[in-house]
């Protein structure tokens, strides 16, 4: 379905001046997503690939503060070299979600779109990074347990609404098929990313024992 | 580029120039003493990929140099590939050793692996893991044996594991597990092993082993393991070989203290707040 069919100009809304529109979709990103769809989509390589390398150099940074402390340039550049894995496999993971460019919008135009969302998941590392940088390792796990994990549910459920937002608003999808892409598209990304991660080899019983793994850390008293 | 670009700019190179600069490394202690060469190992180590890390087999090394390190042991999960591209990469740079592991991830207990070859399957049990670690030149030691994994460590396992963790960073604030890995080691001839069970954040070395080699390679570190010449400290506490104990008196410098990521010092500080501070900056103003 075309998204101009959904969206009426008049009911198109007024960008907010002063934040920008990651801001916003993470605030409403119902809006959010009514305004870009309205707006003209351009192209390019930066176009596609500015925002995926924002979430690339928030885990580089990330990751420098946690292992030594401070933003050092031997971890940023190699970190974010191989981390861009992350982002890479979203994208990839939304085109074969999506499969045909929404409403004449080019793909770099659409995976910028996309990654507007992501504002939520980067806010959360943002802030998971900023308080156990500033906090001794014993105290950095407990809060990892009581504070962070359940935000975790919380921003997983929100950004699942963002995305939900994406693909109803930007690729056009009606609402039960915009739920369907946000189940693939998460399936498509979390258990690859996991696989990169954390299991040693691709078997589905490497795949339970490792996840067998959370669940026993997380149960032990 | 707007003024508001520049800004960024500026305070991000600020702080990457101040976290680079303030990111000293911290000079080895290894030395010869009492005929032994004593070295800081730290014995479990995990890397990204495979095995929940954030840092590669080549960052992890460069940390370990960084931390004072002279001996490292990779210990991803079911694999020891990693181990391997550490070591390759360790010879580039002269230190730290690096001695290639596992992980032994088994339903009922977790065992490090070190001086391997080959992966060990998840599924024999401790004896079997450990004849298995030793048919392969490697030594075996008992990862967080806290008490749920006690009772698969039978007379046997016992007899023939090398060493245990009785120092991990957990147990730093944590007296009931501190006393469990003190319990468990005391349940037979082990060598101590302090290891900071490393996953990419917090501090590489955090719980380390003084290791005394007759010689320092692999084969010398991981003999000293066999024989029971290591020293751990704990806070106000020392276990190990009470004859190293009473050689490693005489050094002055050495930290007998848990090491702490250092989060003192003005550049240090300005590094991690102009960081956040640009990062939240064009998550929430950018124009784009």
């Amino acid at each position: 379905m075309d998204q101009l069919a959904i969206l009426d100009s008049a009911t198109v809304p007024t960008r907010p001046a002063f934040w920008s529109l990651d801001a916003w979709a993470i605030c409403r990103p119902k809006r959010a997503f009514q305004f870009i769809a309205a707006q003209p989509a351009g192209g390019g390589l930066w176009l596609a690939i500015r925002r995926p390398l924002f979430v690339t150099f928030v885990l580089g940074c990330g990751i420098s503060l946690l292992t030594t402390g401070v933003l050092t340039l031997r971890v940023l550049l190699s970190v974010t070299t191989y981390w861009t894995f992350v982002p890479a496999i979203e994208a990839v993971a939304l085109v074969a979600v999506v499969r045909r460019k929404p409403g004449g919008a080019t793909w770099a135009a659409t995976i910028d779109r996309f990654f507007v969302g992501h504002g939520t998941w980067t806010l959360f590392l943002i802030l998971l990074v900023g308080s156990l940088a500033f906090t001794p390792p014993h105290v950095g796990w407990r809060l990892l347990l009581t504070t962070w994990l359940p935000m975790l549910g919380v921003v997983i459920g929100w950004s699942a609404y963002v995305d939900f937002c994406f693909f109803r608003w930007i690729s056009g999808a009606s609402s039960g098929g915009a739920v369907a892409r946000v189940l693939v598209h998460r399936v498509l990304v979390w258990i690859t990313v996991f696989i990169i991660f954390a299991v040693p080899d691709a078997s589905p019983a490497a795949f339970a024992a490792e996840l067998r793994e959370i669940f026993e850390e997380l149960a032990r008293p | 580029m707007s003024g508001r670009a520049w800004t960024l700019s500026t305070v991000l190179v600020a702080a990457l120039a101040a976290g680079t600069i303030s990111d000293v490394p911290k000079p080895s202690i290894a030395r010869e003493i009492g005929g032994y060469h004593m070295l800081a190992a730290d014995f479990h180590v995990h890397g990204f990929p495979f095995t929940w890390s954030t840092l590669s087999p080549w960052d992890t090394v460069i940390e370990a140099r960084y931390q004072g390190l002279d001996v490292l042991t990779m210990t991803p999960h079911q694999h020891v590939w990693a181990g391997k591209v550490g070591r390759w990469f360790s010879q580039s740079v002269d230190r730290p050793l690096i001695i290639v592991g596992q992980e032994i991830v088994a339903r009922q207990y977790h065992m490090i692996a070190a001086g391997i070859t080959q992966t060990i399957p998840r599924t024999l049990s401790t004896a079997r893991a450990i004849e298995e670690v030793h048919r392969q030149g490697g030594i075996a030691i008992a990862a967080h044996p806290y008490g749920d994994t006690w009772r698969v460590y039978d007379a046997e396992a016992m007899r023939t594991l090398d060493g245990a963790e009785i120092v991990r960073p957990e147990a730093q604030h944590d007296e009931r597990m501190a006393s469990q890995l003190r319990e468990f080691f005391s349940r037979g001839s082990l060598t101590a092993i302090g290891s900071s069970d490393y996953h990419g954040f917090g501090l590489l070395g955090y719980c380390r082993t003084y290791v005394f080699a007759r010689t320092r390679t692999e084969q010398g570190v991981l003999d000293a393991v066999r024989e029971g010449r290591t020293v751990v400290f704990d806070r106000d506490r020392a276990y190990g070989d009470p004859a190293m104990i009473q050689l490693m008196s005489g050094i002055p410098e050495l930290p007998r203290d848990i090491p702490q990521l250092p989060v003192r010092g003005a550049a240090r500080l300005f590094s991690r707040l102009a960081t956040l501070f640009v990062l939240v900056t064009i998550l929430f103003f950018n124009r784009w």
